[in-house]
């Protein structure tokens, strides 16, 4: 379609060579040129412009296909033309293509030629108009501009991406630098913090500063109540965490409960990205109005086991970040250890201050305290410890016994060394409460100990020694030893007591049943009189007396023989392998003759006798307890034989008749018991008018068993045992009833009746009060009572008994001193006491018809009678003769079998009804 | 070389061998460089450290690491913004491998310092040609097996090479036999 003569303008002086360029061949060369005429129509289109805009068509309008981008003209040739020398930029109005080119009018063809190319920025864009690179001539600077800019484009990306990496680094960079700063500020707070308390504070500010969080806390893991309590609270600003300050510090978590209790629990860090949204927060609230969001939490460890919670807050949400994580776990680490090291630290100073003390401790000790290793070598040994037991420091405790001389508690066996308190506590046993004896030969005193010992453990239980204590307890053992000797010994007279006596005579026993012909004999010695000697010299006199006769009869004995005092005067003698009775008799006879001489106490010439009971040991009794009593028994016998020969050796009559009187004492309460008295009434004769005047009431004790049982009999053993006292007291009430029966059935018989009164019923305090109260019971008139107490007991305490016998008087009851002459009446008492009634004793009564000089007694007893206003009764009349001189002695009354015999209450009462007389 | 054909090595280890091994091999390398810039160009003797570390780190010959760098480098080069001037240079194996050096005489207008090697299609027939690798660069013939392989795969083309003539072996130049199939 065209020529490519393109230049003729130019080369129009001379012929130029002549050149042409196929129409094909200029559209191959520039496959986006276009070419358009005056009227804009399109007249010829590149290959490729015509591949990608197949609506371009020759003739068509160029309008209809491009705009011009610039310069800024519409598609008019004119204006086309005025402004050709510039770069023209169409665009496609069909895909958006750009063609960037020049216009180059064509005078003679007055057409305009377009050449251009596609205006290509990137690569990318080619496909989406639908070229290739391939598309372009090679000539075209487009396709290396495009490789050059995708070489810049390639270069740029690198530099972003290393920017970005550099940004990354720089960010990781700040991130690691902020964690070494928290790094280093915590090892530094350790290393010169000298609490964890301090330490923990300075922390939490440390790496809230240094990795920008805005509250720090400390949480404690309290073991008595199982929570977690805050310990600290650190916060980046003063009024914005005030209020989330204080619900922290007031909150407490238990177990898995929150973020510090699931810390806790699982004693790995634990973290929310944002509190304010998570409901299970307690301080979610507290959190949003403080702007706080992310939260995060690490366990401060101590090995395993949480000891603390760190907790800290952000104002921005939390992104997980692992070597954060690492840091956190790191410190909590070093934290725990912190603790840790401080707690050893501070046990350390405490130990340090506790072994000061304990050495102080151990010096000041009295009690001696020895350790020893595993080794048996010692590593204390206290200056108690060498007093005991001597310098041992250079020794060992293998070495120790032979060089101390240590024995077992009978002070002659040595300690076998592996029975040793410290070899055995050393052994891994308890030692309790081991006495030693501790001898130094080298010293005079040797001295006890008791030891006690344990083991000594490490942590594992693996003993590293052991320890003992020694207290030196020889000033107790020598009280023990006193005690034991006091026990069996006699304070006065250092002679053994009786129960060191007991012992030998068990001893004694046992032997006799090994050896059937092994003799001992038991000697019971009392003194007479003791107790006169006692109250007239003082007992110091009496206690020099014991001792004296002690003094002698050690004189009497063999070595081996045993004296013992009982008690008061009494002494037992236990006479061992003896060959016969003999040898015991002629002990008793030897003690009797050595002290018939006279005691000279303190100036005092003192006679003294005793009387000595012998038990044999072939009775065959086979008690101690028992040969001691018979020896008793046989005692009381000889004391009560009135003969020189002042021993008796036991039989087992005596045991029997003592047997009897024991029997006799148990049934004697029983009758009282069981009421099984009754009394006797013996008449009280006139002898005058041979009436009677009144009855003598007399107890009678009906046994059971044995019968009617004698007032001898019985009675001093009533008096013996107290049972008097009741016994009298039923006497009075039954004779006192009895006698108001009579007034009340006889009302012209004004009778008395006579009860005894024995002396200790006489020196009872309230006697008074109860006869009173007897009298009002039986209603009886006193006067027709008569109370017959006998002269000793009126004489024995004469002063007391005239007051008492006045304030009887008193009362209106008459009476009478019983078995007069018997005993030794004071005149002048005699006359004091208010008594109606003599009773001249029997013992005046029976023989005064033959014996003249009693019958002078008689008599002046009663002219002294009568003298006094009293009257006289005279007991035991039993003959006519009797009677019949009594009568001429003028003797008012008379009692006795001439009357008659005592009658119980029912023959009385006939008697009485009677009217019976007599003479 | 330059930075590209480096980094294309990082990339290479990293993606196979993971960035541990990389940073193995420049410990091992030796060298004080710690990103390579794809435009700049940096001595020959930095990538002959970094393949011999490699093929020592890696336990593979310098030839394989080169061959598989070479099929790599292939991948590499088009991911990292050249698949246009790669898809520029052919739709097949043949037509790619004949406008090679054209290729590279296009970049070689962005990267001044590059060394191109040349490369001559001879013989060629329907399914085989003669491929004559001339570079100033001595040792890198495996590396042109590897590229060979990559372009077979980025065509999807079974190929059969055989080095016929080798530099090593006192030729002029490497000579490679290609027969090849597209699928």
């Amino acid at each position: 379609m065209m020529n490519s003569q393109l230049n003729t303008k130019h080369n129009n002086s001379a012929v130029p060579p002549q050149f042409s360029l196929p129409p094909h061949l200029f559209a191959k060369i520039f496959p986006f040129h276009l070419v358009f005429n005056r009227n804009t129509e399109v007249l010829q289109v590149g290959d490729v412009l015509q591949r990608i805009c197949p609506n371009l068509s020759v003739g068509s309008q160029l309008n209809q296909h491009f705009q011009i981008i610039r310069p800024d003209i519409s598609i008019e040739f004119d204006r086309i033309q005025e402004q050709s020398k510039s770069l023209f930029l169409l665009e496609s109005l069909d895909n958006a293509m750009q063609l960037k080119g020049q216009m180059v009018y064509v005078e003679q063809s007055e057409v305009m030629l377009f050449l251009g190319s596609p205006w290509i920025t990137e690569v990318a864009t080619l496909k989406s108009i639908g070229l290739t690179l391939n598309d372009f001539p090679v000539h075209d600077p487009i396709v290396d501009f495009l490789f050059l800019l995708q070489a810049q484009n390639t270069a740029l990306s690198d530099t972003k991406k290393l920017t970005n990496e550099l940004t990354k680094q720089r960010t990781a960079l700040r991130k690691a630098n902020r964690k070494l700063t928290a790094q280093y500020a915590v090892t530094h707070i350790l290393a010169e913090a000298s609490t964890f308390s301090e330490a923990s504070v300075k922390i939490l500010a440390a790496i809230c500063e240094a990795l920008d969080w805005q509250i720090g806390a400390l949480w404690n893991v309290d073991e008595n109540t199982n929570l977690l309590h805050c310990q600290e609270v650190w916060k980046a600003s003063e009024s914005q965490f005030t209020s989330f300050e204080s619900i922290t510090r007031m909150l407490t978590f238990a177990l898995g409960v929150g973020l510090p209790g699931r810390v806790w629990q699982t004693g790995e860090p634990a973290w929310m990205a944002d509190m304010t949204t998570d409901n299970n927060s307690l301080r979610r609230l507290h959190a949003a109005e403080a702007g706080l969001h992310g939260a995060f939490g690490f366990p401060i460890k101590r090995g395993t086991q949480v000891v603390g919670i760190i907790e800290f807050f952000s104002n921005k949400t939390y992104q997980h970040d692992d070597s954060l994580f690492e840091l956190m776990v790191d410190i909590g680490i070093k934290l725990g250890l912190f603790a840790q090291r401080k707690q050893i630290e501070e046990e350390l100073l405490k130990q340090t201050e506790i072994s000061a003390s304990l050495k102080s401790i151990l010096d000041s000790m009295g009690d001696a305290v020895i350790v020893a290793d595993e080794n048996n070598n010692f590593l204390v040994f206290n200056p108690a410890a060498e007093r005991v037991f001597g310098n041992q420091l250079d020794s060992s405790a293998n070495k120790c016994p032979q060089q101390c001389n240590l024995y077992l508690p009978d002070k002659i066996t040595p300690f076998v060394k592996n029975d040793l308190p410290l070899v055995r506590s050393i052994r891994g046993e308890d030692v309790n409460n081991v006495e030693m004896f501790v001898h130094h030969p080298s010293e005079a005193k040797s001295i006890w100990v008791m030891v006690t010992g344990r083991p000594l453990k490490d942590k594992d239980g693996v003993i590293k020694g052991g320890v003992v204590v020694c207290r030196d307890i020889t000033e107790r053992k020598r009280v023990e030893e006193q005690l034991i000797y006091d026990a069996f010994h006699d304070g006065l007279t250092g002679l053994p007591n009786r129960v060191l006596l007991m012992e030998r005579l068990e001893n004694a026993i046992a032997l006799r049943k090994q050896r059937k012909n092994y003799l001992f004999a038991v000697l019971f010695l009392d003194l007479d009189r003791f107790k006169v000697i006692n109250d007239s010299l003082g007992h110091i006199i009496g206690d020099q007396l014991l001792i004296a006769i002690t003094r002698r009869l050690k004189t009497c004995l063999r070595t081996e023989d045993t004296i013992a005092r009982l008690g008061g005067d009494e002494f037992a003698i236990l006479l061992e392998n003896i060959k016969d009775e003999s040898y015991a008799t002629y002990v008793s006879e030897r003690i009797e003759k050595e002290l018939m001489l006279p005691f000279n106490l303190s100036g005092n010439e003192v006679f003294a006798s005793v009387s000595i009971g012998i038990a044999m040991s072939t009775t065959g009794d086979e008690q101690a307890q028992n040969l001691l009593r018979d020896a008793d028994t046989a005692m009381y016998h000889a004391k009560a034989r009135s003969t020189t020969l002042r021993y008796q050796v036991f039989d087992t009559a005596m045991h029997v008749r003592a047997v009897t009187l024991l029997q006799l004492e148990t049934d004697l309460r029983r009758a009282v018991e069981r009421d099984e008295f009754q009394l006797y009434y013996q008449p009280i004769v006139s002898l005058q008018t041979g009436k009677i005047t009144g009855f003598e009431a007399l107890l009678r004790w009906q046994h059971p068993l044995r019968g009617l049982v004698s007032p001898v009999e019985f009675i001093p053993i009533a008096e013996e045992t107290g049972l008097i006292i009741p016994i009298g007291w039923w006497v009075l009430r039954e004779a006192c009833r009895q006698m108001r029966v009579w007034h009340l059935q006889f009302p012209r018989s004004p009778l008395t009746i006579s009860v005894n009164i024995s002396g200790k019923q006489f020196s009872q305090p309230n006697l008074i009060k109860h006869i009173e109260q007897i009298l009002v019971e039986t209603n009886l008139d006193p006067c027709s009572l008569k109370l017959e107490i006998t002269e000793s007991v009126l004489m024995e305490n004469a002063k007391s008994a005239a007051a008492m016998l006045v304030k009887l008087q008193a009362l209106g009851i008459r009476l009478s001193m019983d078995d007069f002459g018997t005993g030794y009446s004071s005149l002048s008492y005699l006359h004091r006491f208010p008594i109606d009634t003599l009773k001249i004793d029997r013992s005046f009564i029976n023989i005064v018809d033959i014996d003249i000089e009693k019958i002078e007694i008689i008599r002046t007893v009663i002219a002294l009678a009568w003298n006094l206003g009293m009257d006289v009764v005279a007991e035991g009349v039993e003959t006519q003769n009797q009677m019949a001189q009594l009568k001429a002695l003028k003797c008012q009354f008379g009692q006795g079998y001439f009357f008659s015999k005592p009658l119980d209450g029912e023959k009385a009462q006939a008697l009485i009804a009677a009217e019976f007389t007599i003479i | 070389m330059y930075g590209l054909v480096n980094k294309a090595i990082e990339e290479m280890v990293c993606s196979r061998f993971g960035e541990d091994t990389w940073e193995e091999i420049k410990q091992k390398a030796d060298l004080d460089i710690d990103v390579f810039i794809s435009m700049d160009a940096y001595p020959d003797d930095v990538t002959h450290k970094l393949v011999r570390a490699a093929s020592g780190v890696l336990g593979l010959s310098a030839e394989e690491l080169l061959t598989a760098f070479g099929e790599y480098w292939v991948l590499y080069t088009a991911k990292e913004g050249y698949g246009e001037m790669l898809e520029m240079a052919g739709d097949n194996l043949p037509e790619f491998l004949q406008n090679l050096d054209n290729l590279h005489a296009r970049v070689g207008l962005s990267f001044q310092h590059l060394k191109p090697p040349s490369f001559q299609c001879t013989h060629r027939h329907e399914d085989a040609l003669h491929l004559h690798y001339q570079s100033n660069r001595a040792g890198l013939a495996p590396m042109v097996i590897g590229l060979i392989k990559g372009l077979g795969e980025r065509f999807k083309t079974e190929i059969n090479i055989t080095q016929i003539s080798s530099r090593d072996k006192g030729a002029e130049h490497d000579e490679f036999s290609i027969k090849y199939k597209a699928q």
